[in-house]
């Protein structure tokens, strides 16, 4: 029987009994230990990031404009980020995000690292850097670049019209409120796959070469080895992966403020981008604070739901 | 009882030659004690205006060695973000780069700023300034900045004289003309009009900030901003406006694909030949100068937009514009940087300094001083020509009216008037319904 | 690695045809704009201007210049990696041992800072950026390297205490027991047990703290106010005009920012390897 990285379930109980003989033993000092190991961590967290969420949480509630003084209005600013089509349609593109995120950038970046994690291509080290490179550049040239590529009469429209034989062909696919959003779709593709083959790949190094060989001697092909050796082992990767995809699909915008300002109208609006517009740009403090802690909300609920997802897929796995 | 009359007025008067004497003594001292300013201008090395602000500071301070002002740069969005944070901790520059309109209304109309009236008053600036440079800018008429004399005009149509001669046509005079010259550019295969509305303040900026100031006057404009004399902006001549963008986009001048086309891209296709014309602010001709070769420049045309029948205002010599941001003077300052700050004020728009402004290609307007003759380059001098051609400046909307309504209501609607989503009808009762509600020009 | 060479399994014809697909066709995607990126930055501006997309006719080196000029990249680049290297090492040390904590020393405490820890992770700098600031005019920090370490380390260590945590919880309790029985405090199973097998672990979290730390740059900017302390990235921020339009000096400026980092990971990445492959100590 395969077992996998982490420890299978009959280690638990052991775990407790030993844990609680230790418990009774030194709880003092251990209690130290564990307070001189957390503490530096949890005091330079909870310093910074205090600030942010009782301001966001305290604000939400208000109507402040950046002056003057809040005024307390209950829930108004709530009820009317959910009657604003703006804030729907922003959502529903932020889903989309985090679904290319999921369902694009992790697996294809697991499958890149598979390939070059199993050597079945040459030139491993120039495939590594190229695909790597794209999540160190600068946010405002990437944005300034790919606004050119998808531009009605940049260069992807430039290179149709060279096979249409058509001078002044435009690309105008991308400018409905349904499909606004897929240039920064495929930018965010091209960004972070990287950055997760480098992580898969650092994580399949860590498989065991002789469970491996174990398999191949067994008969197993690579899609065997693939699909029943190496992928359950990847679980808690593809998990912490998933998790920080997600939170950075809430909140990063810079890229899409750049290319495209959530236009047209508002078509290509992400929650990000809408809760700077309406802090810094319409001056609605309360209400941007509003929008940042529905993103917590949102975020955290995902989360959890990941985290059950994950759960059920290890225990199937087992 | 006239004894007490005439003691208390000699009190007073004893108190205001007092008074009077000190404050003298502490104009004295600001201008002989080392002072250190600080400001930010919301341009960088990428923009003319960044050396020309070098240049002028050296200049100054030259003249002035003991005022020392420390100016941070940094690029436009990042500029308006910071402001608000240093304004709301209480940190602001003393030097803050103003916007004469709303677009820094964050800091105007909270009383960040201080009324500088008093200074203009003080030394006569009327003398060498017009006076449209000294209009009021607050709620009750205040003056918070002032920088070069020069207007921002918004809405100037550049032409490709060179392609205009190929294809036949001259310069139109009506919307109708130049809707018709349309269809006979797109057959010869060229494009019409470019905008680049990607980031989607130019259409309003640069077309119907133009279209309502001539089809309803600066007047009923400002009526309507008000919401007195019963106007609004559900009246004909705004939705007729916005009709008229609807117009041009079915007649072909404004292309569909426009609110995805950035605005370097819209540059790029007048400057290679492939648009015969290009709507957009004054601030293009930098760009057209450094792209264009000296005899492609003076193949360039500069015009207001052309008549259209059934405007209020007929004065075609009109265009949307406002008048260029400048410095002003955080209240956050003790009254010896306030003064030397307003030196600095004074100072770059003074005349005497005009060469500096020429030598950076930037063509200041004074009350006593024409330029004309030391502007050599074609491009500019066509520039200087529009700019003093001009008899009426129209308001610009974002410059008048709160952000919020005019982005999200009218950028986002002109968006999708041009890609057919929402009618000229519609998006006025929009605008007019989110400006009765929560506009600052009509609540106080 | 060198265990994964000795092992050839059959590759299914269907397997490598996919492989080889879906590798150049990523590969193209990503180099087409990169190519774009390099070439045009030694297009003259009127080139640009002229036409966006093509081939350059001229070749020159002026944007490059100029960059370098405007750029001031040494000092900027000293400060971004100044900035992604401490806040890389203290967030590394800090979470591995809250995430050892938390992993394998009991108490009842866990459930709670875990949570608090996690909800970091959904906090974004731009909602945060404001009070901040404020906070830290109020305590005088702004404009100082500091004043900008602190928040990254923060901002970055909810997700590092997570990896940091899952890893350890994944070590085999015997292993931590059996020093237990020896007599070792934790603090000295942490140094001596946890910390030489948390390699794999370290690297990753290495690569996501570095890699946020260094493209951020509204903090920066925020928290500066000149030059002195600031980064590259905001350099490069600065170099985009509202008005004007140079993409020749901008893609210049990506050039010089970007390619150092190449050379560095090029470098590292021998190290990297090395630390994985520590990793398998599993029966």
């Amino acid at each position: 029987m395969l077992s996998t990285a982490n420890g299978a379930s009959g280690r638990r109980l052991t775990d407790s009994v030993h844990s609680n003989a230790t418990l009774a033993r030194s709880s003092r000092a251990d209690r130290m230990s564990y307070a001189l190991l957390s503490a530096p961590a949890l005091v330079v967290y909870a310093v910074v990031i205090i600030i942010p969420i009782v301001y966001s949480l305290a604000l939400s509630f208000t109507d402040w404009g950046g002056s003057g003084m809040p005024h307390f209005i209950g829930f108004a600013n709530y009820i009317s980020m959910f009657r604003d089509p703006i804030f729907w349609h922003s959502l529903r593109d932020n889903g989309l995000v985090i679904a290319i995120s999921l369902i694009g950038q992790i697996p294809l970046g697991f499958f890149l690292a598979y390939i070059l994690y199993r050597q079945l291509i040459f030139g491993r080290a120039f495939f590594e850097a190229i695909i790597f490179f794209p999540s160190l550049l600068s946010p405002v040239a990437v944005a300034l670049l790919f606004g050119v590529v998808f531009a009605p009469s940049g260069l992807i429209a430039q290179v149709i019209g060279m096979i249409l034989h058509s001078n002044l062909f435009e690309l105008d696919s991308f400018n409905s409120e349904s499909t606004a959003i897929i240039p920064y779709l495929i930018v965010i593709l091209w960004m972070y796959t990287g950055l997760y083959m480098i992580i898969f790949l650092a994580s399949l190094q860590k498989t065991n070469g002789e469970m491996l060989e174990a398999a191949v001697l067994d008969g197993a092909n690579e899609w065997d080895l693939l699909h029943r050796v190496v992928l359950p082992g990847q679980i808690p990767v593809f998990m912490t992966s998933a998790i920080y995809a997600i939170a950075g699909s809430l909140k990063s915008f810079e890229v899409l403020w750049i290319m495209t300002n959530g236009g047209p109208s508002y078509y290509s609006n992400v929650l990000g981008l809408y809760m700077i517009q309406n802090t810094f740009t319409y001056y609605k403090y309360g209400f941007g604070s509003a929008i940042a802690v529905v993103l917590i909300l949102l975020s955290t609920g995902l989360i959890l739901l990941l985290a059950r997802g994950t759960q059920y897929l290890s225990a199937r796995f087992e | 009882m006239a004894r007490t009359v005439t003691l208390k007025s000699l009190m007073l008067s004893a108190v205001a030659a007092f008074s009077f004497g000190i404050g003298h003594a502490e104009a004295d001292s600001a201008t002989t004690g080392p002072v250190q300013l600080t400001g930010i201008v919301p341009y960088t090395q990428v923009d003319a205006d960044y050396f020309e602000l070098q240049d002028m500071y050296q200049r100054f301070h030259a003249k002035y060695p003991n005022i020392t002002i420390h100016f941070d740069a940094m690029d436009h969005d990042a500029y308006h973000t910071k402001m608000q944070a240093l304004a709301i901790s209480g940190h602001l520059p003393n030097l803050l780069s103003l916007w004469p309109g709303k677009r820094t209304g964050y800091l105007t109309d909270r009383g960040y700023a201080m009324d500088l009236r008093p200074w203009i008053t003080r030394d006569n600036l009327a003398a060498t300034q017009r006076a449209l440079f000294l209009a009021p800018q607050g709620r009750d008429g205040q003056i918070y900045e002032l920088g070069v004399p020069y207007v921002l005009w918004t809405s100037i149509v550049y032409a490709n004289k060179a392609l205009l001669d190929k294809l036949g046509l001259t310069f139109p005079k009506t919307l109708k003309d130049f809707e018709a010259q349309a269809v006979v550019i797109r057959k010869a295969g060229y494009h019409p009009v470019v905008f680049g509305d990607q980031s989607s303040w130019i259409l309003q900026s640069c077309l119907l900030s133009t279209l309502v100031g001539r089809m309803g006057g600066p007047d009923w404009f400002q009526h309507a901003r008000f919401g007195t004399n019963g106007a609004s902006f559900n009246d004909p001549p705004f939705v007729k406006a916005l009709q008229i963008v609807q117009d041009m986009t079915t007649a072909g001048l404004i292309d569909k694909s426009e609110p995805s086309t950035m605005r370097e891209q819209a540059l790029s296709e007048f400057v290679s030949g492939k648009s015969v014309y290009f709507i957009g602010g004054i601030w293009e001709v930098e760009n057209l100068y450094t792209s264009l070769t000296p005899a492609m420049r003076a193949e360039i045309l500069m015009q207001p937009f052309p008549h259209i029948d059934g405007e209020a205002f007929t004065d075609d010599a009109s265009t949307s514009g406002e008048i260029a941001t400048g410095f002003g003077i955080s209240k956050t300052s003790t009254p010896q940087q306030a003064e030397a700050a307003w030196k600095w004020i004074q100072f770059s728009m003074d005349p005497a300094n005009a060469d500096i402004y020429l030598k950076h290609d930037i063509l200041p307007i004074y009350k006593n001083l024409d330029l004309s003759a030391r502007i050599h380059d074609p491009l500019l001098h066509t520039s200087y020509d529009f700019s003093s051609g001009i008899h009426t400046v129209l308001p610009v909307l974002d410059d008048k009216m709160d952000a919020e309504g005019v982005e999200q209501i009218i950028n986002a609607g002109l968006q999708e008037i041009v890609l057919g989503s929402t009618t000229p009808k519609q998006l006025a009762a929009q605008y007019e319904t989110w400006v009765a509600a929560h506009d600052s020009n009509r609540h106080h | 690695m060198s265990q994964s060479q000795r092992v050839r399994a059959q590759v299914p014809l269907l397997f490598r045809c996919s492989a080889y697909v879906a590798l150049a066709f990523f590969t193209v995607f990503t180099v087409f704009p990169l190519a774009w990126l390099c070439y045009t930055s030694f297009k003259p501006e009127q080139d640009i201007v002229a036409n966006m997309i093509a081939w350059p006719s001229t070749w020159t080196f002026d944007n490059f210049s100029q960059a370098w000029q405007i750029g001031a990249f040494p000092h900027l680049f000293v400060n971004s990696i100044l900035y992604s290297v401490v806040t890389t090492v203290v967030v590394i040390i800090l979470s591995v041992a809250a995430g050892f904590a938390f992993a394998k020393i009991p108490s009842r405490f866990t459930r709670f800072w875990f949570s608090f820890v996690l909800v970091g992770l959904l906090i974004t700098i731009s909602s945060s950026v404001v009070p901040i600031f404020v906070a830290e005019t109020y305590l005088g920090i702004t404009n100082t390297r500091i004043g900008i370490i602190i928040p990254y380390i923060a901002f970055n260590i909810s997700f590092a205490i997570y990896l940091a945590w899952s890893f350890v919880r994944s070590i085999d309790n015997e292993i931590i027991d059996a020093a237990r029985i020896d007599g070792a405090g934790y603090i000295q199973i942490y140094w001596s047990v946890v910390l030489p097998m948390a390699r794999p672990i370290v690297t990753t979290i290495g690569i996501f703290t570095f890699q946020a730390c260094w493209v951020e740059y509204v903090l920066v900017y925020m928290m500066s106010s000149d030059d002195t302390i600031r980064t590259v990235q905001v350099g490069l921020s600065m170099l985009h005009g509202q008005l004007s339009y140079n993409f020749g000096l901008l893609f210049a400026a990506v050039m010089i920012a970007t390619l150092p980092m190449m050379v560095l990971y090029a470098f590292f990445r021998r190290q990297l390897q090395a630390g994985f492959s520590m990793g398998s100590v599993k029966g």
